[in-house]
């Protein structure tokens, strides 16, 4: 068995290709002023509807994600919606309450999801874990792709200029809520094809793993400690708290620890970085730079 | 014997510069009025003598103690306590509850019943609402409030803020009256005020402060006869003007100019209420095709909010306003930008995250409903970059501009969009002298090329030197209407601008 | 099958517990404009704090309390001097975000500590009842309501009566105003921050008799004070109340009436405060807009 040796190292692409398209997915959304504290609730309805999907109608990994981006997108359309314009504070607590909505929702329909006991996903439908693997990467290579792809596009002035002031930007002829639809639609599609993925992995789901507020957390630690609202910070922050959490459990053993490296680097790293690595680097490059010609 | 004294204090909100070296002392038991134009660092000052702003440099020593650097909680317990622009009451405690947090330091806790009286009999009207919550208080009614809060920290210098800021003649006499009697008990009293005539009426000195520095200082003597008031404050404004030293011209009428004879924008009985206040009443308005409309009017006319009622950010509980005919109030500010109006805002609105190109590109972006190109908006951007001289800092970040390079910045974004309409809410203020003289030949420039200019604008000589109309707002309500040189004839205007003199002293 | 009256009575003893959860977050937010989103895990270690004292030391948890809320101010002040008082000017984004990493922080020392295992309290009262006029009285309950309003009812007391209490309305209205009064506005800061962190352990630990304890238990309650703190118009006490019964009336209502209520009564929190965002009442929105 030539993939036996290499279980660990596929958890680690398989955990670091999806902790890439969660920060991905939450940066986009959190760059256009929308601060997401309930990721777990695309992740989890994308979960469950490859899960669902695939079980009740014999479709493999790939065709189930279809339909579970497909969800997770409407359920972006339906946030932005509902939100309306709310900002800040406010946009961040719905997104709470809307995850664990659904959780309770989960909990609470077994004939449909299979309720607080979960479902397995059928063993036939199931692949290798070098196959998950692979499509969790090609997803992470293809958000990285989009992400970039918006950033050279109008909606990246649009985002920006809404992150800022959203009302200003009205009158430069921005509507919001267009833009508010887009983008969180995309953000979900994202973080419900890497829940999708996910499943795949593990075989099993149930509410607490679906719409776990971890989820969130992952979401959100990639692009803090790499560097908010940057292109490359939330991929180096993703793939550095991976590190860290290995690091952690190796070093500790004990679950909580992992987790509590994260609290710890969120903490340090919105006191004494805020910009993230990637951009601390930036901003240290640019001055530099500044500094340099100054003094020729 | 000097109580306040402030020598060399310079000031400012992120990179402005609003004081520039002021110098400024107030004896013991003296009254000093403080006098300027709007934006002249007239309130700044007070937020640095109470600690509410930190200086970037020079010194504010009271009482013989430098304390440029002590908190702002601090300085209220050495017996500087100041009655606010804008009152500040405290609008869900009662009126009681409010003057008892005025003694809330130690030193005036002690004498909190005895002061309660001394206010309570200064100002009777309080004792009767002494239950009931502040923030129900008329104006006048919180004005008083205010200066008794004050009052109540046993002020060694009491500092008074605007107190006649939209205060109804008759409220406006009491509330100076008052004033004069405090000075009578000894307190020394710094006041601040926009209506210069109110404020020389009970002061023994005065300050003119233009541009964040003391330009001229004058005694008693000087202000005995109401017409040498008059005069200084021609001679303040003169000086700000004087690089430009506009004459007011007769400038072609607008309508005659173009072949269109319909108004580009029609205002018709518009009204606006915020709960029981009233900012705009009953105001009509035409702004024709190609016109050069400026609009002024004291602090609190309701300028703003005239802009924000034609932008869409708010909504009018009457009236009706039309856009080339078309009716437009109920809209969106993305609406009105599709429609071809720009604005600027009077508080700067930049994006301070992105840099100052790209803030610019953002307006001709999304500005019509056919998108263009990146490449194209790049294009796009680069005459109005030029026209407001920002061109060498396109890469600079917008958050590090100075206040007036943001306005300009602001300019250059609203040209972005390609207005029919161009709206500007004080697009000068926070610009050194130099400055303006260039940004207005930047808006005739802007106005030649065929865009018609509704200017909010508080330098009366720009406003003098550019406007072809001019609308005078007091009170929410167009007080006169006409040509500038009609305007500066106009007694009422002058009066609305100058204050009215007290026929008592 | 269930009457009325005991519908009514359990619902009115839930509004008690969730004034007090409520009102903890309703001051810490009316004063320094920031939601703790740590205020779960000050719930979850009052809750421990009265698990620890009483198996311990035997102490009943109701005369634990003073200590555990000392104790758990203590958390607040270092969380603040440590945090807090750093990102006081910051964007509204790292303040969420700050808070939102020190509550995983508090949960997963609270795991490494007293591990995930699920704890209760028992008392003399915890599992005692009788029947009144037909309705069943849960002792422990009535006790934790009797603790919850008077704990409430003091914090009023103290904000209206106190001149300290005074001092923090007045930051709460108008911040610059206070300051020319002479209040300094961060110690002011501090010990809202402090009260509130004690009033949400007082929670936890008057909720300890009541509930299974673990560390993951304050993250559920938090988003029921969310629902409360919103739907009563954030930060005003007095609507943070009126919210506090009207959450619990419904949830008592749903899981009594409808069929298998018990599990949807956890969502109606979630609910409610969807419903209120999208209803937008006028004077919440102006707020919620407004960045």
């Amino acid at each position: 068995m030539p993939f036996a040796a290499t279980a660990v190292v596929n958890d680690w692409i398989i955990s670091a290709a999806s902790m890439v398209i969660l920060a991905v997915s939450w940066n986009l959304a959190a760059n256009a002023g929308l601060i997401s504290l309930g990721h777990s609730a695309f992740w989890g309805v994308g979960t469950y509807t490859a899960v669902l999907s695939a079980n009740k109608l014999g479709l493999p990994l790939v065709l189930a994600l279809i339909p579970a981006m497909l969800i997770g997108a409407l359920l972006g359309v339906l946030l932005a919606v509902i939100t309306g314009r709310l900002r800040g504070i406010f946009f961040a607590i719905s997104t709470l309450a809307l995850s664990e909505g659904l959780r309770v929702i989960a909990v609470m329909t077994p004939g449909f999801t299979g309720g607080g006991e979960g479902i397995y996903v059928n063993p036939q439908l199931r692949i290798g874990a070098h196959w998950v693997a692979a499509i969790m990467v090609v997803g992470a290579l293809i958000s990285i792709l989009v992400a970039w792809a918006i950033s050279r596009t109008s909606w990246h002035f649009a985002f920006r200029a809404m992150r800022a002031n959203e009302s200003a930007a009205q009158m430069l002829g921005v509507r919001p809520i267009g833009f508010r639809v887009w983008v969180l639609a995309l953000a979900g599609a994202m973080a419900a094809f890497a829940g999708g993925v996910r499943v795949w992995y593990g075989g099993f789901v149930d509410p607490g793993i679906a719409f776990d507020l971890h989820i969130t957390i992952f979401a959100q630690i990639g692009p803090l400690l790499g560097g908010i609202y940057t292109l490359a910070g939330p991929v180096i922050g993703a793939l550095l708290s991976v590190l860290l959490s290995e690091a952690a459990r190796i070093w500790f053993g004990t679950q909580g620890f992992g987790l509590l490296v994260y609290g710890v680097a969120l903490v340090l790293c919105i006191l004494f970085l805020p910009h993230g690595i990637w951009g601390g680097l930036q901003r240290l490059w640019t001055f530099g730079r500044r500094r340099i010609r100054g003094e020729q | 014997m000097t109580l306040l004294e402030l020598s060399g204090l310079r000031a400012g909100y992120g990179g402005s510069v609003v004081l520039d070296g002021l110098d400024l002392t107030v004896g013991e038991g003296e009254v000093v009025a403080l006098l300027g134009i709007n934006g002249a660092g007239k309130s700044t000052t007070m937020r640095v003598i109470t600690g509410l702003l930190d200086p970037s440099g020079g010194r504010v020593v009271f009482g013989g103690v430098d304390i440029t650097h002590f908190p702002a909680h601090k300085r209220a317990a050495e017996g500087i306590c100041l009655s606010p622009e804008g009152r500040q009451v405290f609008p869900h405690l009662s009126v009681e509850e409010n003057l008892c947090l005025g003694s809330f330091h130690p030193r005036a806790r002690r004498h909190r019943a005895e002061s309660l009286e001394r206010v309570y009999a200064l100002f009777p009207i309080l004792r009767k609402r002494r239950e009931q919550k502040a923030g129900f208080l008329s104006g006048g009614e919180q004005q008083m409030l205010a200066m008794a809060r004050a009052l109540m920290g046993r002020p060694r210098l009491l500092l008074l803020d605007e107190p006649s800021f939209g205060l109804a003649p008759l409220i406006l006499e009491v509330v100076f009256n008052t004033i004069r009697e405090i000075a009578r008990s000894g307190i020394s009293i710094l006041l601040v005020e926009q209506n210069a005539q109110a404020a020389l009426g009970v002061a023994e000195r005065g300050y003119v402060l233009s541009e964040g520095r003391i330009t001229l200082s004058v005694s008693a003597a000087e202000l005995s006869s109401s017409g040498d008031m008059r005069k200084l404050f021609l001679r303040e404004i003169e000086e700000t003007a004087m690089p430009a030293r506009v004459s007011v011209e007769s400038k072609p009428a607008a309508a005659e100019e173009g072949l269109n004879p319909e108004p580009i924008l029609q205002i018709r009985g518009l009204r606006r209420t915020f709960g029981g206040l009233v900012a705009v009443n009953n105001l009509s308005i035409d702004v024709q095709r190609h016109q050069f409309l400026g609009v002024i009017g004291p602090n609190g006319a309701g300028k703003t909010t005239l802009l924000n009622l034609i932008t869409g950010y708010l909504q009018p509980s009457a009236g009706e306003i039309h856009l080339n005919g078309q009716r437009i109030d109920g809209l969106k500010p993305y609406d009105m930008c599709v429609r071809g109006v720009g604005r600027t805002f009077q508080l700067v609105q930049s994006f301070p995250e992105m840099s100052v190109i790209d803030n610019v590109i953002t307006g001709a972006l999304f500005a019509r409903d056919a998108r263009i190109s990146l490449d194209e908006a790049r294009e796009r951007v680069r005459r109005p970059l030029e026209l407001v001289g920002l061109e060498r800092k396109t890469d600079v970040l917008a958050g590090t501009l100075a206040l007036g390079e943001q306005k300009k910045l602001e300019l250059a974004r609203a040209l972005a969009t390609q207005p029919q309409l161009l709206l500007l809410d004080e697009v000068m203020a926070g610009s050194p002298h130099e400055d303006v003289v260039e940004l207005m030949e930047v808006l005739r420039a802007i106005h030649a090329a065929g865009t018609t200019i509704l200017m909010i604008e508080h330098l009366v000589h720009v406003i003098l030197g550019l406007a072809q109309h001019i609308v005078v707002l007091n009170f929410g309500e167009k007080l006169f209407e006409g040509s500038p040189t009609e305007v500066v004839a106009d007694p009422k205007v002058i009066e609305t601008y100058f204050g009215t003199p007290f026929t008592n002293k | 099958m269930t009457l009325l009256p005991q519908f009514l009575l359990d619902a009115l003893l839930l509004g008690g517990l969730y004034c007090l959860m409520a009102v903890g977050l309703a001051l810490c937010f009316g004063v320094t404009r920031i939601i703790n989103f740590a205020h779960g895990e000050m719930i979850m270690f009052g809750a421990y704090g009265a698990f620890l004292l009483s198996v311990h030391f035997g102490i009943d948890p109701l005369l634990s309390l003073p200590l555990v809320a000392l104790g758990v101010a203590l958390i607040g002040f270092l969380v603040f001097k440590l945090c807090v008082q750093r990102v006081l000017d910051a964007p509204h984004v790292n303040q969420i975000l700050l808070l939102f990493g020190v509550g995983l922080i508090l949960q997963n020392i609270a795991v490494l500590i007293f591990t995930g295992d699920e704890r209760s309290v028992t008392t003399a009262y915890s599992l005692a009842s009788d029947q009144f006029f037909g309705m069943m009285v849960a002792y422990g309950r009535l006790i934790a309501f009797a603790v919850s309003i008077g704990l409430t009812v003091g914090l009023i007391v103290w904000l209206r009566i106190s001149e300290m209490g005074r001092a923090i309305q007045a930051v709460a209205q108008q911040r610059d105003a206070a300051k020319l009064m002479g209040i300094n506005v961060t110690a002011m800061y501090m010990v809202s921050f402090m009260v509130s962190a004690a009033l949400g352990s007082a929670t936890g630990a008057a909720m300890s008799f009541l509930l299974t304890i673990t560390p993951f238990m304050g993250f559920h309650i938090l988003i029921k004070g969310f629902a409360i703190v919103v739907l009563g118009g954030l930060g005003s006490v007095g609507g943070t109340l009126i919210a506090a019964f009207v959450l619990a009336f419904v949830e008592t209502g749903v899981s009594y009436y409808v069929p298998e209520g018990g599990g949807w009564a956890e969502g109606v929190a979630l609910a409610v405060l969807l419903m209120v965002l999208i209803l937008r009442p006028r004077g919440f929105l102006g707020q919620a807009v407004d960045n």
